[in-house]
């Protein structure tokens, strides 16, 4: 009985296998992230190639002919999908083939496997982002595939939601929404546990309840007005143990992030009447400005998981993605968008864009600086948040 | 008892057909696992299939639709000091009764104008006359700032409207506050007279209810 059962939930839980003959991993000699890689594919065909492609394109890969290629990918999706990298030479570099799943799986999985073969990296082409998208009076939280690809809604709550944010594991989301309870609509950040359906109630203070930026730990930091001023608070994963970071009297913050050794927290305020990023350390202390030169109005900061990066949106007209040494410096403007949330990788972004009335999210590659969109959903969609 | 036996055989049946699609699967040669991951596609970024809850499955939206489906259970551990909001809890608002005392902000801006102090007056001195209403101040922005930055901004606005309100002597205690930071404009245009009607603080009158 206890084989029968492990074997049932061995079946059910591998969706997609590679076989792989031999399995070795070249990476690049001297591999340049700045310089998009040309790359040849041939012998797919519907959505495995369209998959393969995208994915590719996204991880920092430019399609060309073949002639011009530095490494190609061959293969096939009659049966299951296979691949064979090849370099210009066609010295093989690997034969993968894989089982199980969907054939959209198989494609993200070969995906990922070139980019850990060339590259030397984890692929991202598996992960999960969640976002808000308005759906006519409200809006909901929604989970997708990174590339966009089925979407579903978490949150039913025919009220408007906002800043979904994954906590460690990937297993809940914390967001805001603005649920009426005793009569009272007010803003309230949840901890919605995706397995179970099961909410806990995080912060419902008198004023406002937003941000929730959820630490390695778990701690909470969020932007709560229970003071009378809009600050960053800190606490425990279930918003007990509270304390107040900021004690702005006449500025407001917003939109905190973590570091994620779990020791700083970096948000925006103003200093000298001017919008700045600024960090204090997450158990508390003075406010340290984190220089963002060369751009004006930042918001939305995102630290990269590698800890050397912060993302944020620059606000000059119209907005900008850009990136900034953690510790502050010269800023880079990498392309249109806001609010920027960071892969795993520590080298792709999620952001959104807007394009008259809608939004729509994009992924850019940040150090080719290449935009991939994703395909526009029916609704606004915005604040993306990357699982890793 | 002979029910009983069939789903026995059934389920052999079940579990000896999966053990065989798992030995096939397990058949062909060097069959490894995803690089880096567990048995499963994505392995530690994976999430959990996402939905209300066991035995309930939300139906995938395809892009183009949007079917928002599942609501969630009842609230666990309702973990927040609601004191400030619960003498809120019976009043019964009526929106219409300021609206034209809407006040107006600059861009990026929560500071009070003096152009938009006579409605401040007027809503101070109602409350002033009817001890026993109550206040609730929206807060808005327009679409020109990132969303979490014109949700705080919200609030500012109508924080500054409340302290404006304090120095007329009304307690602050009568007065809560809710920021739509751009979510609600009250003109989705997008020209400069759309965007000024749509940074504003709007007071909706809470009255007691009628016993």
């Amino acid at each position: 009985m206890w084989s029968a059962a492990l074997c049932v939930a061995f079946v059910s839980i591998s969706p997609a296998q590679e076989s792989t003959d031999p399995n070795r991993l070249t990476v690049i000699k001297e591999y340049d992230p700045t310089k998009l890689i040309p790359f040849y594919i041939s012998g797919y065909t519907g959505e495995v190639d369209r998959v393969l492609r995208f994915d590719l394109e996204v991880a920092g890969f430019k399609m060309v002919e073949a002639e011009r290629a530095a490494y190609k990918l061959a293969g096939s999706n009659t049966d299951a999908v296979r691949g064979m990298l090849s370099d210009r030479n066609n010295a093989g570099l690997f034969d993968k083939t894989f089982s199980g799943g969907t054939p959209r799986q198989q494609a993200h999985a070969l995906s990922d496997a070139v980019v850990l073969s060339l590259t030397g990296k984890k692929g991202i082409a598996q992960t999960r982002v969640a976002f808000k998208m308005d759906t006519g009076r409200a809006s909901e939280i929604f989970v997708a595939d990174y590339d966009g690809h089925s979407p579903t809604a978490v949150t039913a709550d025919g009220v408007i939601v906002a800043a979904p944010t994954w906590a460690p594991g990937n297993r809940s989301l914390y967001y805001t929404a603005y649920l009426t309870m005793s009569g009272v609509e007010n803003t309230t950040i949840l901890a919605h546990n995706l397995g179970t359906g099961g909410r806990e109630i995080v912060a419902r203070h008198s004023g406002l309840n937003t941000a929730p930026a959820i630490a390695n730990d778990g701690r909470v930091a969020m932007i709560l007005s229970k003071a009378n001023s809009p600050d960053v608070w800190v606490a425990s994963s279930n918003g007990k143990n509270l304390h107040r970071l900021t004690e702005t009297r006449d500025e407001d913050e917003s939109s905190p992030c973590w570091s994620p050794d779990g020791r700083w927290v970096a948000f925006v305020t103003k200093m000298g009447g001017r919008r700045v990023l600024a960090k204090a350390l997450s158990t508390g202390g003075p406010i340290m400005r984190i220089a963002t030169s060369g751009v004006l109005n930042p918001s939305e900061p995102s630290w990269s998981p590698d800890g050397t990066t912060i993302a944020f949106t620059a606000q000059m007209g119209g907005f900008s993605i850009c990136v900034v040494p953690a510790e502050g410096g010269e800023a880079k403007v990498l392309a249109d968008g806001e609010d920027p949330s960071w892969a795993a990788n520590s080298r792709t972004l999620i952001l959104t864009k807007r394009s008259g009335g809608k939004r729509t999210l994009s992924l850019l590659d940040v150090p080719t600086k290449q935009v991939k969109d994703v395909p526009a959903f029916s609704g606004s969609s915005s604040q993306p948040s990357w699982a890793r | 008892m002979k029910k009983i036996h069939n789903q026995t055989l059934t389920f052999l049946a079940a579990v000896i057909l999966l053990a065989a699609v798992a030995c096939t699967g397990q058949r062909s040669v060097r069959l490894t696992n995803i690089p880096g991951t567990g048995a499963t596609v994505g392995g530690p970024d994976t999430t959990p299939p996402v939905g209300p809850g066991p035995g309930t499955t939300i139906p995938p939206v395809g892009p183009g639709t949007t079917i928002p489906t599942g609501p969630q259970g009842p609230f666990e551990n309702a973990n927040t000091n609601t004191a400030g909001l619960d003498r809120f809890a019976d009043a019964v608002p009526n929106r219409a009764f300021f609206q034209s005392q809407m006040v107006t902000f600059d861009f990026d801006s929560a500071t009070v104008k003096a152009n938009q102090q006579k409605k401040v007056d007027d809503v101070a001195k109602h409350l002033k006359s009817k001890p026993g209403d109550l206040l609730l101040i929206e807060g808005h922005c327009d679409e020109r700032g990132t969303e979490e930055y014109n949700r705080s901004l919200g609030e500012r606005r109508a924080l500054a409207l409340r302290g404006e309100l304090g120095k007329l002597g009304v307690s602050g205690d009568r007065i809560r506050t809710l920021s739509f930071g751009e979510d609600k404009p009250a003109d989705a245009g997008q020209t400069e007279v759309a965007w000024a009607k749509n940074r504003r603080g709007e007071f909706i009158l809470l009255e007691p209810k009628k016993k």
